[in-house]
This record gives C-alpha cells, sequence and structure tokens, in this order.
C-alpha cells in the first residue's frame, strides 16, 4: 500500500492527547456501600487503582484510537498498486492546453490533477517497460521519447508546465498514431478534459473534467463617439447559477470605471464603458471574485494610433474602385494616371500601391501592391487568358461572408498562384485573384479588368474592395493587434533602423532577431510592446494575448461523451485502487460499534 | 432508619405465632413438653419397675389393683433456651429498605415468639468483637423489654462475628439464630463453633436489593461503610456482571456452609413485607432433632 500524501501522519500527534484526555476524563465518585467484601472477589478483574490500570480493557480509548488513525489512513489517500504487466511500451499524452488550468478540486487544477495521476501511473508501470511523454494543446511536444527510467519519466511530467493555448489532445493522439508504428504493443494513456476518439490507439482516456463554476471575459473591443472612448465587453457565465459581478475597466494599470452585471447560468452579457478618456496603449476588462479559471477573468485591448493610410492608385480610369476606395476609413486616395511619373510618388512612401492595367518598371520596395489587370512577371505569372467565364470567390479572409458572390468576366487572365500567396477568386481550379506576403509587403494580383466584369454592379463589391484593401494596409509595425497564447504575431520593422525589441507582460525585453519576423513566442497573457528606434523618433505598437474563450467552457468532456460502462474513459488510472473510500466506510463502522460500546456500557 | 416496631408489626406477631408454632410443636425447643421423662408433676405413662428405679415413683396404688410394681412416668418439662445473635455491624446499616431494621425485626419476632412459649431467650448483640447479652428473657411479660432493647440498638463499627461468639457461653443445647449479612470471613469458624456447641445453628441471612442489583456508572469510589476502606472502580457491563457472579457463588457458598453444618438457611432480602417474612422466610424455622 502507498499513500498520495505523508502529511497526515504528523495527526498521530493527537494520540497521546486522546490518551491523556481518557486519563483526566472523569473523577470518581464517592459511593459508600455496606462492605467492599463481595467487590473484592472481581477486584482483579476490573479495577481501576492506577492510571494505567484505568486504560486496560478499555474499549472505547482502543475503539477511538483505531478510528482516528482509520481516519488519518484515509485522509493519506492510500491506494493499492497493481502492476500493469500488457504493455511493452506506454505513451502518456497530456492535455495541457488552457482548459486544463481549471480547477480539479479545492487544491488543484486539472494539469496538477493530471501529472499526479500520471505519475501514479509511471509508478505501476513494470520495470523495463519503455515510456514516452507527450504534451498535447494547439500541438503535440514530444517530452520524453521511450525512456525505460521511472524517476526520469517522473521529473519530466513534474516539470510539465501550464499553458494558455486553445487546444485539446487530438494533436498528441495524431502524434502518438505515428510512434506506435514501430512498437508491437503500447498502452496509450491520456490525461485530458476534452473527449478525443482513441480510434486506431491501444489505451484509455483518463477524464480531468469536473464542472465547474466558471466566468469569462470572452472579447474587448473599443470604438470612438464623439472624441470619447466606448468600450464593449462580453461576460460569459458557464457556471450553473447566475452569477452578479464587479467589472473592472483598466487603461493601462489606472482604474477608469467599474460597473456590475449579473449574468444568467449559462449565458452571456454584453456591456459597454461609455465617455472614457484614456491615452494609454492598453485596455483592461477584469472580473472580481473567484472562479475555476482566473486567468479568464481578465482580456485586453490595444489602441492604436489611427493614422491615415496614403494610396496611390495608378489608373486610366476606374471611377467604381475610385468610390469603392472612398468606403475605407482613415485612407487618402492620390490617383495619377501617368505611370512614368511613378518613380516621383515612389518618393511619397505610400502604404499601397494600386496599379491597375498599367505597372511600372522598378516596384516600390516598401509599401503593399495590388495589381489588377497586369502581367508582372518577376512578380507572378499568368497562364493564359479566358473569356467568358464566371469568377467565384475562395475561402480566404478577404471573401469572408462573401461565399456567394460570383460575377461574369469577358476577358480574364488565369493566373499562377505563388507559394507565398493565397487563392481568392478563382475561376473553376484556375485562380484569377491571390494575396500574400512577400519580402514584408502584401500583394494582391487580380486578373481582369473590373470594366469587363459585372462586379462593379454587385451588391458585395464595395465589400470586396474594403476587404482588400483592410488586408493591404493592416501592416503597421504588427501585424495583429490581439491574439490568442502561441499564435503568431508578423512584426514589420523599417529595414536599416535598429531592430525591434518586445516588452513582455513579465517585463523582460527581448531584441527580435531581423526587421520582419514573425513573432511566435506569445504563450503569457497580457500586453506585448513592441518599440524601434527609427531615424529619430521610436515607434511603439503592441498587441495582446488574451485567455482563448474558447477554452472557458468544455462542452464535450470524455465522461460525457462515452457509455457509462465504456472502458475507454476512466476517472483515474488503472492498477490503482483507491482505498480512501474503503477506509472512510471502515471508519464509520467503527464509529458505529464504539456508539453500541459506549450504550451497553 | 425506619421505625422498626410499628402497628403493623405488632399487629402480624400473632399469625407469625401460629405459623412458626406448628413447626415448634414438633421440636425440642421450648415451653413444650420435653420427650424425656423426668420429674414433674404432669403424668405421661406406667412402665414396670425395673431394678435401679427410683423406688419413691413406685405407684402403690397400681400395685394394690394389679400387684405389680409399676412406675408412673412424668413429663419432665424443660425450658428451651433459644439464642439469638444479631450482627450489629454498620455493614448492616445499609440500604434503602435498611438491613438493621430488617434484622431488628426479625429478631423481635422471633422473640415474640420464643417467650409465647415460655422459652429462655437470650438476644446477644455481636459489635466490633464484642458480645453484648444483657441477661435472659422469658415469659411474655419479658417482651416489651426486648422491644426496649432492639429499639436502641446502633449498627455501628466493623463485623468480627467469631470473636463475639467465642465470648458466649453456652450452657446448654439449644437453638442458636443468627441474623447477619454474612460479610465475614470467618463464617465457617463461626458454625463450627456453635455446632461445637451443640446448637441447632438458623442463619438468617439479611441482604440489601441493592446489594444484589447493584447500578453504578462510570468511576466510583466505593467506600467500606465498615473499615472505611476505599476502592476506586470503572463500572462496566461486564464489571457488574462479574460482581453477580461473586453475589451468587456468596450466595451458594453460604447455602453449603449451612448444609455442611446442618443449618438453617434463610435469605432475606430487606426490602421483603412482613408477611413475606413471616409466612414464607421464618415460617421454615423448625428445630431438628
Amino acid at each position: 500500500m502507498k499513500f498520495l500524501h505523508l502529511w497526515p501522519f504528523f495527526l498521530l500527534l493527537l494520540i497521546p492527547i486522546i490518551i491523556i484526555m481518557y486519563l483526566l476524563k472523569q473523577k470518581a465518585v464517592e459511593t459508600p456501600i455496606s462492605s467492599l467484601f463481595l467487590w473484592k472477589e472481581m477486584y482483579r478483574n476490573v479495577e481501576a487503582n492506577t492510571p494505567w490500570e484505568k486504560l486496560k480493557k478499555n474499549w472505547l480509548l482502543i475503539l477511538q484510537i483505531i478510528t482516528l488513525i482509520v481516519l488519518i489512513l484515509a485522509l493519506t489517500s492510500p491506494y493499492i498498486i497493481s502492476h500493469n504487466a500488457g504493455a511493452d511500451h506506454a505513451v502518456i499524452v497530456i492535455d495541457n492546453s488552457a482548459s486544463m488550468n481549471a480547477m480539479y478540486d479545492e487544491n488543484q487544477t486539472r494539469l496538477e490533477h493530471a501529472l499526479e495521476e500520471a505519475q501514479v501511473y509511471v509508478r505501476n508501470l513494470k520495470t523495463g517497460t519503455g515510456i514516452s511523454v507527450l504534451t498535447s494543446n494547439s500541438k503535440a511536444t514530444l517530452v520524453l521519447s521511450n525512456s525505460d527510467d521511472k524517476t526520469q519519466a517522473i521529473n519530466e511530467l513534474k516539470a510539465i508546465e501550464a499553458s494558455y493555448v486553445a487546444g485539446d489532445c487530438v494533436a498528441g493522439i495524431e502524434m502518438v498514431k505515428s510512434m506506435q508504428t514501430q512498437w508491437d504493443s503500447v498502452e496509450t494513456v491520456c490525461f485530458t478534459d476534452t473527449h478525443v476518439s482513441m480510434e486506431q490507439v491501444e489505451g484509455y482516456i483518463v477524464d480531468m473534467y469536473q464542472p465547474v463554476n466558471n466566468i469569462s471575459v470572452d472579447y474587448v473591443g473599443h470604438g470612438v463617439n464623439n472624441g470619447k472612448l466606448v468600450v464593449l465587453a462580453k461576460i460569459s457565465n458557464h457556471g450553473s447559477e447566475a452569477v452578479s459581478t464587479d467589472v473592472n475597466l483598466y487603461g493601462d494599470d489606472e482604474l477608469l470605471q467599474i460597473k456590475n452585471v449579473t449574468v444568467d447560468a449559462d449565458a452571456s452579457e454584453v456591456m459597454y464603458f461609455e465617455d472614457i478618456s484614456f491615452e494609454g496603449n492598453a485596455l483592461c476588462v477584469e472580473l472580481t471574485g473567484q472562479d475555476a479559471i482566473k486567468e479568464d477573468n481578465s482580456c485586453y485591448d490595444v489602441l492604436e494610433d489611427e493614422k491615415v493610410t496614403k494610396v496611390l492608385l495608378m489608373t486610366e480610369a476606374n471611377l467604381y474602385l475610385e468610390k469603392a476606395l472612398t468606403l475605407v476609413d482613415g485612407v487618402e486616395v492620390t490617383k495619377s494616371e501617368d505611370i512614368d511619373s511613378f518613380a516621383e510618388f515612389t518618393t511619397q512612401k505610400f502604404d499601397l500601391y494600386i496599379f491597375d492595367g498599367m505597372v511600372p518598371d522598378v516596384l516600390p520596395t516598401e509599401g503593399n501592391m495590388i495589381f489588377m489587370n497586369v502581367r508582372y512577371d518577376d512578380l507572378y505569372k499568368t497562364v493564359s487568358p479566358m473569356g467568358g467565364v464566371m469568377v467565384s470567390t475562395a475561402k480566404h479572409t478577404t471573401t469572408e461572408y462573401l461565399e456567394e458572390l460570383s460575377f461574369g468576366v469577358s476577358s480574364v487572365y488565369a493566373l499562377e498562384k505563388p507559394d507565398w500567396a493565397e487563392t481568392f477568386l478563382s475561376v473553376g481550379e484556375a485562380c484569377v485573384g491571390f494575396i500574400g506576403k512577400k519580402d514584408g509587403q502584401t500583394i494582391c494580383v487580380m486578373g481582369f479588368d473590373f470594366h469587363n466584369s459585372d462586379l462593379p454592379l454587385k451588391m458585395e463589391f464595395p465589400i470586396l474592395i474594403y476587404n482588400i484593401v483592410n488586408e493591404c494596409i493592416s501592416s503597421g509595425l504588427l501585424g495583429e493587434n490581439v491574439v490568442n497564447p502561441g499564435d503568431t504575431v508578423s512584426v514589420n520593422g523599417k529595414l536599416n533602423v535598429g531592430l525591434p525589441s518586445i516588452t513582455k507582460p513579465d517585463g523582460s525585453v527581448e531584441e527580435l532577431a531581423d526587421y520582419r519576423m514573425n513573432y511566435t513566442d506569445t504563450y503569457g497573457l497580457g500586453v506585448y510592446v513592441v518599440d524601434q528606434e527609427q531615424d529619430s523618433d521610436t515607434v511603439i505598437s503592441a498587441f495582446a494575448v488574451n485567455f482563448p474563450a474558447s477554452e472557458s467552457v468544455i462542452t464535450q468532456s470524455p465522461s460525457s461523451m462515452v457509455q457509462e460502462d465504456s472502458d475507454d474513459v476512466k476517472t483515474t488510472v488503472s492498477g490503482m485502487l483507491d482505498l480512501r473510500n474503503l477506509i472512510i466506510l471502515i471508519a464509520l463502522g467503527l464509529l458505529g460499534i464504539e456508539w453500541i460500546a459506549y450504550i451497553r456500557r | 432508619m425506619d421505625k422498626i416496631f410499628d402497628s403493623e408489626f405488632y399487629s402480624k406477631l400473632h399469625t407469625l405465632r401460629m405459623s412458626i408454632a406448628m413447626h415448634l410443636a414438633a421440636g425440642m425447643s421450648g415451653g413444650r413438653k420435653s420427650n424425656a421423662k423426668g420429674n414433674s408433676v404432669e403424668f405421661s405413662d406406667f412402665r414396670e419397675y425395673q431394678l435401679g428405679d427410683d423406688i419413691r415413683r413406685i405407684d402403690w396404688n397400681a400395685y394394690g389393683r394389679f400387684d405389680k410394681l409399676y412406675i408412673k412416668l412424668f413429663m419432665e418439662e424443660k425450658e428451651g433456651i433459644f439464642q439469638i445473635f444479631l450482627d450489629t455491624s454498620k455493614s448492616m446499616d445499609f440500604g434503602k429498605a435498611n438491613k438493621g431494621v430488617c434484622a431488628a425485626r426479625i429478631a423481635a419476632a422471633l422473640s415474640y415468639v420464643v417467650l409465647e412459649n415460655s422459652d429462655r431467650l437470650y438476644l446477644n448483640l455481636l459489635k466490633e468483637g464484642r458480645l453484648e447479652c444483657p441477661k435472659s428473657y422469658t415469659g411474655k411479660q419479658s417482651f416489651s423489654k426486648v422491644i426496649d432493647y432492639l429499639e436502641n440498638v446502633k449498627f455501628e463499627g466493623a463485623g468480627d462475628l467469631l470473636s463475639g461468639i467465642h465470648l458466649k457461653k453456652f450452657d446448654r443445647r439449644g437453638m442458636s439464630v443468627l441474623i447477619s449479612d454474612g460479610y465475614c470471613e470467618n463464617m465457617e469458624e463461626v458454625f463450627r463453633y456453635m455446632k461445637f456447641k451443640n446448637q441447632d445453628i438458623v442463619f438468617v441471612h439479611v441482604l440489601a436489593p441493592e446489594e444484589k442489583n447493584p447500578f453504578y456508572e462510570g468511576t466510583v469510589n466505593l467506600i467500606d461503610s465498615e473499615t472505611a476502606g476505599e476502592m476506586r472502580m470503572t463500572m462496566s457491563a461486564s464489571a457488574l456482571k462479574t460482581y453477580k457472579n461473586s453475589y451468587q457463588n456468596f450466595i451458594r457458598s453460604m447455602e453449603l456452609l449451612c448444609k455442611k453444618y446442618s443449618a438453617i438457611y434463610i435469605p432475606v432480602s430487606s426490602d421483603d413485607s412482613l408477611d413475606a417474612l413471616f409466612f414464607g422466610a421464618l415460617a421454615r424455622i423448625s428445630p431438628r432433632r
């Protein structure tokens, strides 16, 4: 028998106290009798002349001490190990996604409980079993590969840290499927709170899910109204009871406003903070009180300076496009029909160049570009012209909600999509429009003239142009301002000046290795500030990493997805027989016996 | 202590005399006609003269009529000797129904019957190894003295029956009634001595109900009323059970002791009613030859 906790053994010190209390318990009552003649007869058997003799055959005391010992034993969570003799290899998959930060019980999180159970599982394995340990969230990480050293495996398990990345064990199971091909017999044990299919994998899930009351801030956004900030926050209650809580709005570290909100069980509330005067970088909405996941009680939003984006439109005449561009906020459009004068414009450093039917010999090295109805073989290839075709949208952020859009084109070039780009307009299999990022520049190409299509007549036309332009002008110092943990943030620093540096939420500063790169170390929650010395000025931008809203609630726990008697999901590792409940029953039985003994006494 | 002799007691005495008298009529003791023939005025029988007979007892009238020498036999009236030994140790002063009161009543009742039969009564009080026996009583008129004496008995001191009994001078054969709770290490010595002194023994064993079924809880300090000795006990079901076993063994040992010395054993509970005493326990007294 082994024990999960050893500290309750300190309580054995109570035993002498019980004995002392017994010794001091009762003062003898003076009782005159006629003669001790008969009592002397039994004197030798039941006398209690000295304190220690008093304890002789004192069943109540003995029962109480036994009961105390049994209760202490129960507190130590004893268990019996039955060694798993089956597989020669064991793979432990630990779900360390954000939802595993929820409290499993009062003392530990789901992840901590999972690691504890996993250590028990490792101890139970027969000697010589090859142990592999994986962590899994959005992606799987191999922590230990096929080691027969139990101590090493336990140390690796202890070293696994919580993450705030969304995900589950799917990635881990996929890796297991690849790994297990090299072994004959392997048992996979997956410690997770989200159900995952174990098809083609020998093993079972250890369910770490426990129903919890959790309230979260899912989203924070902002707008400007009459020069004042309006902040929007979405509060969700994932518990079974309505919750009333204070919601604090912070600007950087300054408390700006407090509101109270009551959210019904399993419902969400959207609330607004209005008339906010704040000129800092980051907003934070925070809930007061405690719940199962404390990390999702805060959510950040970043304020970016509104700057005017300069767009150069090179076209002979495209009224449709000009009109559509006026709908884009913060855009200042300069139009030119003379491609020869392009070199002069480049000195003005536009944020976006639109080449409609014309293209200069030398392209600008900074700023993003849109090519319409032009060929530029140095950058992309055109395949063949097509005529009288219907163009439809392909799945892309620029065509979101425009899936039904389809328009006719009398003449169009089919394009050869480069590796760095994604198709957003197509004719059948042929690409007629793509967008992507090359050397820090976003480049969009459409192989037709708007005048040769009925696209401008479509209701969706201004939306498509808005999306394309937004996609092309979003490239400030940072590509994104609010991301989830583990997401990539593209940093677009200015070339040939100081390298950008990032100040993380914990205060540490990291200088980036390149001017333009995808920054991936976004695992901590909070606001990351990016700054770059540009000429004599310091450009500062920020992005926030928020707890993924999808991880605040688990809708498909392992036990809820299988039948009750299924072996696929267990609540504890096999091979461990938990004796706590049995011992508590014994203690109750002892208390009953003690009660009967007391009554009969 | 309860009043020893109340009106009920006196009214019951007569019935007691009736119930005990029948038994005593067949006995040798007291106020009755002795079977031994002796010098008396009461004629009993004739028999032929034999050598050695007292010639003064020859019935000359019979000789005249039958021409044979006949001896007139007369009843020899003998006075029965009754010894009542009352244990007056402190242990007798115990019980809600006081053992001492019960014992005094039994002594008085027996005295009444004895005196009614014109026998001689010795009332002996055994106390701390001493013997108090002021004088003998005889005749019904002495009963009031007996009552007065018993009413003033004080139950105190330790009980040492044997030392007290040894001080008694038994002149003649008789009946000795010992009224005690028997809490004495050397009861057998007492019986043996009385038997040696040619006594028919009646042992009236008086115990209180509290001694038969004691009810104590928790840890108690038992204090001996005679010796003031203490005994600390933790009462439990098993302890009380052991005590009751000891009690039964004690009763059984007294019965065996009486059987061994041909004594009449009369167990009495101090809460027995007078009726139960007079028609039950005491009615069993019948002298043996």
